[in-house]
């Protein structure tokens, strides 16, 4: 990867952490609304990036997330899922299926593919962050309900910073 | 041996994953199982910075009602007349005058950080042990009962919040009943309110009865303000089932207190000693 697509990686990781801790966080919208856009970090890194690498990746940003969220590791452990899940979404990095068209990088082009990928990830990593949250079953349908109603918010915020930030300037 | 290196090579990824995710879940469980957090240590006192920086620039808009409160605290301190305590008494804050604090030492501090929408709440407050600030201390508002400390360093202190679905931070009473305790629930929903569980059906409750601090923790003095109970329905079980309107305002005080019992070491010295427990 280039100097400048690092700075560039770097710079939309501070952007997405300032969001998310000065905003999103001090709205409290609702107990059934709170959208975690840290995921898309992980999720755009280059698919050439080496999984212990981005493992790391996550786990710093995770830790990040839960020191200034006062999380207590449950933005950690979901971040690490997330990376560690989405190699099995995505094409092998030795071999990439041109099929899939869309592989992650700044250069965000909206497809159907593409935003399934950020979608169902986000959502695995909003309903694993409630689960651990809650910790208790009997509140699983709040839980579900939590983590899809924060999963939608969270795409229309990430789809929000892309429209004002990110199209036409990466 | 070489097999072992070769399947260790060989599942590196799987094994790094793994092990991150044991931290992370270490962190997790530590704070579930003990209430106790890793957000108060060095690493992120950056954080609560942050927090206090913003806090001071947010306060900038509060100062006008702030202001207002303050005078008309000030005019029946010093008009002194009974008439006026007895309106700050019922307004705010005057609750405090009813308060035994023989016992106890009373420390103002401002709030810096503060949740009311995840299922367990937390706050920061900007005094830590260097101002005598322990773990376990019972902290309110001019308004009630908002939480209690969970971990301190040095400048700050993290709060678990009594809007939590894990743990009661107090234990409360009916203050129109003598000596009926009960248990304080909070739903994860609606964070002006909770419930009040252990009350028996034939107990004399009604709507309207003040909810306090049992006085049966060494955490709070007596008698500080839980909520108002604002509904009361019977159930085929052998309690009630209370609504109870909060006295505090999570989401907007920022002004709160700390109460810490100068008994404390002394109680928890006996309650903690095995060789005295049959």
């Amino acid at each position: 990867m280039k100097t400048s697509e690092i700075v560039k990686y770097i710079l939309l990781a501070l952007g997405l952490c300032l969001i998310q801790f000065i905003v999103l966080d001090k709205l409290q919208l609702s107990t059934y609304l709170q959208p975690q856009i840290l995921v898309l970090i992980p999720l755009i890194l280059p698919i050439q990036t080496r999984r212990p690498s981005l493992f790391l990746i996550a786990f710093a940003i995770g830790m990040i997330a839960d020191f200034f969220l006062n999380t207590f590791g449950l933005n950690t452990f979901c971040m690490v899922l997330v990376a560690y899940l989405r190699s099995f979404w995505l094409p092998k990095e030795d071999n990439p299926r041109p099929e899939f068209n869309v592989v992650p990088s700044l250069q965000i082009v909206l497809n159907p593919k593409w935003i399934s990928y950020i979608l169902i990830l986000s959502a695995i990593y909003h309903f694993s962050y409630f689960i651990l949250e809650y910790m208790a079953l009997k509140y699983f349908f709040r839980i579900l309900l939590t983590a899809l109603l924060s999963t939608a918010l969270s795409i229309f915020v990430q789809w929000i910073i892309y429209q004002l930030f990110l199209k036409n300037r990466i | 041996m070489r097999r072992i290196l070769a399947f260790l090579i060989a599942k590196r990824n799987l094994l790094l994953f793994i092990f991150l995710e044991l931290i992370a879940l270490g962190s997790i469980f530590r704070f579930h199982r003990y209430q106790r957090s890793l957000y108060l240590n060095n690493a992120n006192a950056m954080g609560a910075s942050l927090n206090a920086t913003q806090t001071k620039w947010t306060n900038y808009f509060n100062l006008e009602e702030l202001n207002t409160k303050l005078h008309k605290q000030n005019q029946g301190l010093l008009v002194g007349k009974q008439d006026t305590l007895d309106e700050i008494i019922t307004d705010s804050f005057g609750w405090f005058a009813k308060l035994n604090l023989h016992n106890f030492e009373v420390i103002d501090a401002e709030i810096i950080f503060n949740s009311t929408n995840r299922p367990v709440n937390t706050f920061v407050i900007n005094k830590g042990s260097r101002d005598g600030i322990e773990k376990g201390l019972g902290v309110s508002s001019t308004q009630g009962i908002i939480g209690k400390i969970i971990e301190v360093n040095q400048n700050y202190a993290l709060g678990l919040s009594i809007l939590n679905v894990k743990s009661p931070v107090v234990m409360p009473k009916i203050s129109e009943l003598t000596n009926k305790s009960g248990s304080i629930e909070w739903d994860g929903l609606n964070p002006k309110k909770v419930r009040l569980k252990g009350i028996h059906k034939f107990e004399n409750v009604e709507k309207g009865n003040h909810v306090v601090s049992s006085g049966y923790s060494i955490n709070f003095p007596e008698n500080i303000p839980v909520g108002t109970i604002s509904k009361l329905n019977k159930t085929n079980e052998s309690f009630f089932q209370i609504e109870v309107d909060l006295a505090a305002n999570l989401a907007q005080d920022k002004f709160v207190y700390v109460f810490k019992n100068r008994n404390r070491k002394q109680i928890d010295s006996l309650i903690s000693n095995p060789q005295i427990m049959p």
